[in-house]
């Protein structure tokens, strides 16, 4: 393990406290390696001296007055209830919005596509049949224009879909660390 | 030795580190582990309780580009120590009672 996964495992430890008490937890455990290492001590005996991250996370929660961890299974199933409650679904309602937004953009330039050509063929019978005229001109060019607008509009919609969905994705990932990461904390 | 004893006495041995002057953690620990066992997670609540207590104050000055916390003692943590060292004397008197089995 290297320090900085040694720090990253201490600060999901620590995520039941606030970010500024974490920051000082952090930068007491980082001062003390740049010394050591300027001791001349190596990596490894270090992180051997500091212990597992563990065990410093619990000792620095002992004086932080971080709410005592809850060790019967009932304290940890209420936990788990809350944070579903409160964080889980409204990130899921978020995050399912965000996908249904992101699919009708994408579908909405290939319905645009669709309705330019309709037009175009439903004006096209109606000339064949009733002669042509003005009007039908008109709708022959309107639906070819918005066919065409359609088009265009693929490549950007295709991006926003693209964007939309990795936003999705990040929120649901990062969604899931914090849970995790609180749980972990209990 | 019992974890609340040693609580105490880790205390004040940090506290008597810095009445020779200010000192940073990785000093602090260097000074102390010859004579008590301690180690870098251990330290951290003890200033960290310290500070709460008024018995420290600390400082961040820059060393070799990097910042380094430094802890002073106060009027507060001197008062600790001379506590401490009443609280020994008393101590003392029933230590040779428990030794003497008891008697006088």
């Amino acid at each position: 393990m290297t320090f900085k996964q040694w720090n990253r495992k201490l600060d999901k430890k620590l995520s039941a406290l606030p970010r500024g008490e974490r920051e000082k937890v952090q930068a007491y455990y980082s001062e003390l390696y740049m010394d050591k290492q300027e001791a001349g001590m190596t990596e490894a005996a270090i992180l051997a001296e500091f212990g597992p991250p563990e065990e410093a996370a619990a000792r620095a929660l002992e004086e932080s007055g971080a709410p005592k961890a809850k060790k019967g299974a009932i304290g940890r199933f209420f936990i788990a209830l809350v944070l579903f409650l409160f964080v889980g679904i409204p990130v899921l309602a978020v995050i399912f919005s965000l996908a249904v937004i992101a699919a009708a953009v994408f579908i909405s330039s290939f319905a645009v596509i669709a309705a330019g050509i309709v037009d175009f063929i439903y004006f096209a019978v109606q000339m064949g049949l009733y002669g042509v005229s003005g009007a039908y001109i008109a709708h022959l060019g309107i639906g070819l224009g918005c066919a065409g607008v359609g088009f265009l509009l693929v490549p950007p919609f295709l991006f926003l879909t693209k964007k939309l969905l990795i936003v999705c994705g990040k929120l649901f990932k990062a969604t899931g660390r914090y849970i995790r990461g609180k749980r972990e904390a209990y | 030795m019992d974890t609340q004893l040693k609580k105490g006495l880790l205390d004040v041995c940090v506290l008597s580190v810095l009445r020779g002057g200010e000192s940073y953690g990785y000093k602090i620990i260097t000074e102390v582990a010859p004579y008590i066992e301690i180690s870098e997670s251990t330290l951290y609540p003890i200033l960290k309780r310290l500070e709460a207590a008024g018995m420290v104050t600390t400082q961040s000055r820059e060393y070799n580009g990097r910042l380094r916390k430094y802890y002073r003692i106060t009027d507060r943590g001197l008062a600790r120590i001379d506590e401490f060292i009443e609280d020994t004397r008393e101590f003392d008197k029933i230590y040779s009672f428990i030794v003497n089995g008891g008697k006088q």
